[in-house]
């Protein structure tokens, strides 16, 4: 799987565990991160779980403060950061 | 402060100002002569304010502040367990608030008496003159307890920090106000624009991100204060937080890092962005505006406010002048020097020290205390739950989030009691103590002494 589907499915899964009665929105590249229905603390999650499904967190590795406001944004951010 | 009220210290130290703007709400803005000027009739009453619009929250306030015994604001969005811990553990008289009946059962089923918050402007405009009486202010804290406790306040021990401010500003400061009003850093908020002049951008705590955030760049908000967790969701609203005007930016409740002090540079390089330390035993702060994640080491040799630092055994002391405070549930914590202990580890590497975490244990979830082994207590009464371990786990940009790993008893499967386990987590947790990344784990390994490790 790419680093995008891998994504994709963590977030659906992590959204359905973090989520009550909410539907999952359409998942795009402009969707906002914080109008997904996802609050500050099931993003954290979602971080922490595709650190152990990717093997690496972006966030940590990278020098530069990145705040994602898109999930297009988001995913490209781990894109351009994953280890080579 | 002696038989100065709320409303007459407003007045004194705005002066001729009075046509400012105090408050801006959502529909309605509130100059500090709407404020200041008429007070209520609750004499020798207990009262709560549990009040949604801010507005009519800061109204109740300043009636009420100097006429009745003891007033205690409690948040509208507190859990139904938690109000009636406070309701049930307190002896109130009285409760004013907008909402309807239904929402104040608890209430009535004590015997409360409701007043509606409008009715409390009526009873201001038949120009009754209250005895004067010196009134508690009860904050409810979090705390670290799984149930809320009050904690005694006067208008002078909030307002301290307001206080110190001697002169009214020619220009008067916009601030957005990101903390519960009800809370004590809200406080720190209301009572700094109430008492300098300054005008308070209300948003509610319900709001979503992007609203607050758009509100603050509408109404041209010039200074935020709020944890490095809200300071990250602002950021993440990208353009939008770019159109805030801001001129001073205070993190506080949380450690700064330096990813969260660049990342706001480089967001706002107009902007001068100060971090602070509290400490809720010794009511101190400490403040630097150098945009480097720590405190200087020369506050520990010569501080230029309050108190003096030391660091003993990676532990933070205070040695203040003032002796308010000095307890904390009776017990005495300064040592015969006059030291406080704040509980607080600390790591000095080169000329700075950091705030890495409480003694106690305790950990610090987005400006909220949470004692990992109360969440690993309740996890254990779970009739399927064998060994449990709670833990903080950080990320440089979303924050500390509260992690579990529960070993199941051998005989459960997972899939079995993975949603019982959810629900009984939301019934008998509250928000703050709920962990959010839950896993289950085969075997939980104990530390050579037998203690659960820290980490997962």
């Amino acid at each position: 799987m790419s680093i995008k589907e891998t994504i994709r499915a963590t977030f659906s899964s992590v959204f359905s565990e973090q989520v009550e009665g909410c539907q999952l929105p359409i998942i795009n590249d402009d969707l906002v991160l914080l109008e997904s229905g996802l609050d500050s603390m099931g993003f954290a999650v979602l971080v922490v779980e595709l650190e152990e499904v990717l093997g690496f967190d972006p966030f940590s590795i990278s020098e530069e403060a990145f705040y994602p406001s898109t999930y297009g944004e988001f995913v490209s951010f781990y894109e351009k950061n994953e280890p080579k | 402060m002696k038989k100065m009220n709320l409303s007459r210290l407003i007045s004194t130290r705005v002066g001729s100002n009075t046509n400012r703007v105090a408050l801006v709400g959502k529909n309605e803005n509130l100059a500090f002569s709407d404020l200041v000027g008429s007070s209520g009739d609750m004499h020798d009453k207990r009262v709560v304010l549990f009040i949604t619009d801010t507005l009519e929250l800061v109204k109740a306030l300043v009636l009420l502040d100097g006429s009745a015994k003891a007033i205690c604001p409690i948040s509208t969005g507190i859990s139904k367990k938690e109000l009636y811990h406070l309701v049930s553990k307190n002896e109130f008289d009285a409760v004013i608030s907008d909402l309807n009946e239904r929402d104040l059962e608890i209430f009535t089923e004590f015997n409360i008496s409701v007043f509606k918050a409008s009715e409390m402007a009526l009873n201001e405009q038949n120009g009754i003159e209250p005895i004067y009486q010196s009134t508690t202010w009860l904050i409810p804290t979090s705390g670290t307890t799984s149930l809320p406790k009050l904690v005694s306040h006067t208008l002078a021990s909030l307002g301290a920090a307001s206080l110190r401010r001697k002169k009214l500003n020619e220009k008067n400061e916009i601030w957005g106000q990101f903390y519960d009003v009800t809370r004590y850093a809200g406080y720190q908020t209301l009572l700094n624009s109430l008492l300098n002049g300054h005008t308070l951008v209300t948003l509610s705590p319900v709001d979503p991100i992007h609203e607050k955030v758009e509100r603050c760049a509408e109404e041209f908000v010039t200074h935020i204060s709020a944890t490095p967790s809200q300071w990250r969701k602002i950021l993440m609203t990208g353009a939008s937080a770019k159109r805030i005007p801001l001129e001073q930016i205070v993190l506080g409740g949380e450690a700064a890092d330096q990813q969260i002090l660049n990342a706001l540079s480089s967001f706002y390089p107009e902007a001068k962005i100060t971090h602070t330390y509290a400490s809720t035993e010794a009511g101190l702060g400490l403040s630097v505006s150098d945009q480097l994640a720590g405190f200087p080491m020369r506050f520990l040799e010569s501080f230029e406010g309050f108190s003096e630092i030391s660091v003993h055994d990676e532990r933070l002391f205070l040695r203040t002048i003032s002796s308010a405070s000095n307890y904390v549930d009776g017990k005495i914590l300064k040592d015969a020097q006059g030291w406080i202990d704040t509980g607080d580890l600390v790591k000095i590497e080169g000329d700075r020290f950091f705030i890495i975490g409480r003694q106690s244990g305790v950990i610090n979830i987005g400006g909220d205390k949470v004692n990992p082994e109360n969440v690993r207590q309740t996890l254990l009464e779970h009739p399927d739950v064998i060994q449990v371990n709670v833990f903080g786990k950080k990320n440089p940009i979303t924050g500390m989030v509260l992690a579990a790993n529960i070993q199941l008893k051998s005989n459960v499967e997972e899939g079995s009691v993975k949603a019982s386990i959810k629900v009984f987590i939301k019934e008998n947790l509250q928000m703050k103590d709920r962990p959010r990344l839950v896993r289950f784990v085969d075997d939980i390994e104990l530390t050579i002494t037998g203690k659960l490790g820290s980490g997962p």
